[in-house]
């Protein structure tokens, strides 16, 4: 059974609290956790299990939270204010280089692979 | 012919070599001028040989159709013949859907004639064979034959394979499988007025089908040895339990409580089932908790109940309260209700005019029936329950809890409330209630509280402290010492029964026991252990079971029943 | 930014790193401030200052906005010359 929360899918066997989490960018184990001991929900409960208020509840308190584009947008605003600023950071994530001091004359693959104009995630 | 076969072989042979390693194919060749007349076969291709030396000639015509299969998977076997002729003989063999072998091609390198007087040469060998060679042939191409229609699309590694072996005894039924149902059905019957001290004891027909309802045989205990559970009744321990058992008959649960302690794998559970066993033969209600932990690892729902300011358990108090009631329904059903009973319901949308008021025959049979088919607080039936048993005075009532240092091991539960914080156990009704029924303050006229521990947690100073044997630390760990726990615990005067290991005695009628059951696995010491002692069957019983007292570290059960029943102890 | 970043990397009671310039000096006479000292933090009383920072080789010359406010001088004057190659050796 899929559980939509959303518009995203979510198995029905995982527990709630590592449902949310595996499957919304920005949301980890701690707030996941937080959110369903908010909601009253058992430890053990899975996501089968919810009924369609509760699924309700879960996403309104997701939707108040910065998660997903959201959050994306807000990492990208953040580089592209270093960048605009003429500062070191800014620069070598420009260059898709390594930001903090690691060395580039071998390894610095994650920096090459992710570190762009516009970062990968 | 000779030439078709040729046209095959090169074709095939163009394949074979593609795909066999080059390095094996050097080997093949080289390896059998210096060892004659023994074939060095992997194991799995057996049957692919023995198929081989049966029907040459029709793998002949089949090699034609059969060589344009796509998948091709190659063998290599390299038989050696007594006329000195040297072949190499490769078995290719087809892959239909992963699995099915089929032999497609034998190619001798030399000539296609050689061929005919190979085979002939086989069917002659084959003809002059004895029967029991003829039976392990046939006995191999069944198996062959089986191999061929083993599906490995089906043999699925998900949920349910993986099952380890302690789980697997829940469902699958060993104990059907076992083959001692005669020497079992001799056994005494455990028995209220003759408790035959000393012996190993089966149950009571009756009592077993009660006893599985109430969960007393756990997965790790051995059951599945026999066709039905046995006990050995000890010495002091079963005559200490018993006596336990006569007190709850003639006085308040109040005065008669008992914890069960020990090490691992002594017995605490069978003593706890010996003592179920005594009650349910006559007529008590038994109030059964099998694990104290479930209660509190969060597997469970709760809900916030406003009046009492607790949280109720609403899952947990219907499954117990259905197992009370096919536990005792025909005692329940002959005790009426006290007082009048107002349902609480879980939302107002559904109140319903439904409370039980005192006479019109309402039992508590009733009561239970109720909670079970309506939407109704079943935690606040539990504790009524509970109440109501502890005003009637027609049969003596006991509350079994096992694992009850599942409690005491830490301060708070695994539930959380809405500031994320751990909720502590005194928070719950149904621990509350069980808690009141330990200190007394809620106590049934006749009958007892009886409480296990298990090794499987923790025995921290809460219980130490709670059964008097050390003194308070103030200083210690929040987590790992409740003052208020202990306290409760020190007032409510529990009784311990300490479960030592077992004597050597004990430990010779269990392996004796084990030993007319054919269960001692010994195969590769026996004969000369039997020589030692010039055949003298009790002499090497008596030496087997004084190794097995030594080797379970003097008489631990679990320890002596591993060391015989499984081989790499 | 996430407060927590800045606030984990240095220790609250020893306050930004700051070195003495002369701030008000420059504000009357709207002159650039030459420094060496690149990890001096940026405070927002520095906002619309003109600073010359030394890069080790010379002075870069940089004017004070309000995103800079927090990060250290130095991140603002690059060290390193990014290598481009030219054709002739000559030149």
């Amino acid at each position: 059974m899929v559980v939509h929360i959303l518009g995203k899918a979510v198995r029905g066997k995982y527990k709630i609290n590592y449902g949310l989490s595996a499957t919304f960018y920005g949301i980890g184990l701690q707030s996941a956790t937080k959110i369903c001991s908010k909601l009253g929900f058992y430890p053990n409960m899975r996501m089968h299990q919810l009924t369609e208020q509760q699924t309700m509840a879960i996403t309104k308190e997701l939707s108040e939270m910065d998660i997903e584009s959201k959050l994306l947008s807000q990492i990208r605003a953040n580089i592209q204010l270093k960048k605009d600023n003429g500062s070191y950071v800014g620069f070598r994530h420009a260059l898709g280089l390594p930001v903090r001091g690691q060395r580039t004359k071998t390894n610095a693959k994650t920096a090459k692979n992710l570190n762009k104009l516009k970062r990968r995630f | 012919m000779s030439e078709e076969i040729k046209a095959v072989i090169s074709q095939t042979e163009s394949k074979i070599n593609d795909t066999v390693n080059p390095t094996t194919v050097e080997e093949s060749e080289v390896a059998p001028t210096t060892v004659e007349e023994s074939t060095v076969v992997p194991e799995t291709e057996t049957p692919v040989e023995a198929e081989a030396e049966t029907e040459p000639v029709v793998e002949e015509s089949t090699t034609a159709t059969k060589t344009e299969e796509p998948k091709l998977k190659v063998e290599w076997l390299s038989l050696f013949l007594r006329q000195d002729i040297l072949y190499n003989i490769y078995y290719c063999y087809c892959c239909y859907c992963c699995s099915s072998l089929t032999m497609i091609n034998v190619y001798i390198r030399r000539s296609s004639n050689r061929l005919l007087s190979l085979s002939s040469s086989f069917t002659f060998t084959r003809s002059l064979s004895s029967t029991t060679s003829n039976l392990a042939l046939q006995g191999s191409q069944s198996f062959a034959k089986k191999n061929q229609s083993y599906d490995n699309s089906k043999n699925r590694k998900g949920s349910g394979n993986d099952l380890n072996f302690s789980k697997s005894i829940l469902t699958k039924n060993y104990k059907k499988k076992a083959n001692n149902l005669s020497i079992i059905q001799d056994l005494p019957i455990l028995n209220n007025k003759n408790l035959k001290l000393n012996s190993i004891v089966k149950y009571d027909e009756e009592i077993l089908k009660k006893l599985y309802i109430l969960g007393s045989f756990k997965p790790n205990q051995f059951n599945e040895l026999f066709n039905k559970p046995i006990t050995l009744l000890r010495n002091k321990e079963s005559h200490e339990i018993f006596k336990f058992y006569e007190n709850t008959l003639i006085k308040e649960s109040k005065f008669n409580k008992l914890i069960i302690t020990g090490e691992k794998g002594v017995g605490k559970s069978t003593i706890l089932t010996q003592f179920h066993s005594h009650a349910l033969s006559s007529d008590g209600i038994i109030l059964p908790i099998t694990n104290m932990q479930s209660l509190l690892d969060g597997s469970n729902d709760f809900k916030f109940n406003n009046e009492l300011k607790t949280y109720d358990q609403q899952m947990y108090s219907k499954k117990l309260l259905k197992k009370i009631y096919n536990l005792n329904k025909d005692l329940l059903i002959q005790l009426p209700l006290l007082n009048d009973f107002i349902p609480i319901y879980d939302s107002n949308k559904l109140k319903l005019s439904s409370s039980l008021k005192i006479g019109s025959n309402i039992t508590l049979c009733d009561l239970i029936k109720l909670s079970l088919s309506k939407p109704i607080n079943s935690t606040h039936v539990l504790t009524f329950l509970i109440n109501e048993l502890s005003k009637q005075e027609k049969f003596p009532t006991y509350l079994s809890i096992d694992n009850f240092n599942a409690l005491t091991q830490y301060n708070y539960t695994k539930y959380k409330d809405i500031d994320d914080k751990f909720i502590k156990y005194n928070k719950f009704t149904i621990v509350n209630t069980l808690l009141d029924l330990i200190s007394g303050q809620i106590s049934f006229n006749k009958g007892g509280i009886i409480l296990s521990t298990s090794s499987n947690f923790k025995i921290n100073d809460t219980l130490k402290v709670g059964l008097n044997l050390i003194e308070p630390n103030y200083y210690a760990k929040n987590s790992e010492f409740d003052l208020e726990l202990s306290q409760l615990l020190l007032n409510s005067n529990l009784e311990n029964l300490k479960i030592d290991r077992f004597s050597i005695t004990e430990v010779g009628k269990l392996v004796k026991f084990l030993n007319d059951c054919d269960l001692i696995f010994n195969d590769f010491n026996k004969i000369d252990e039997l020589n030692s002692v010039n055949g003298d069957k009790d002499e090497y019983l008596k030496n087997l079971i004084n190794k097995k007292y030594l080797i379970s570290g003097g008489g631990n059960v679990k320890d002596v029943i591993k060391s015989c029943v499984l081989g790499y102890v | 930014m996430r407060a927590a970043l800045i606030h984990l990397s240095r220790s609250s009671w020893k306050g930004p790193h700051v070195v003495p310039l002369p701030i008000a000096e420059a504000r009357k006479n709207n002159t650039p401030i030459r420094t060496n000292a690149r990890s001096c933090t940026i405070l927002p009383q520095f906002v619309g200052l003109q600073f010359q920072v030394h890069n080790g080789k010379d002075y870069v010359h940089l004017e004070i906005t309000e995103d800079m406010v927090g990060s250290k001088l130095g991140e603002f004057a690059h060290t390193r010359k990014m290598f481009s190659y030219t054709q002739t050796k000559n030149k």
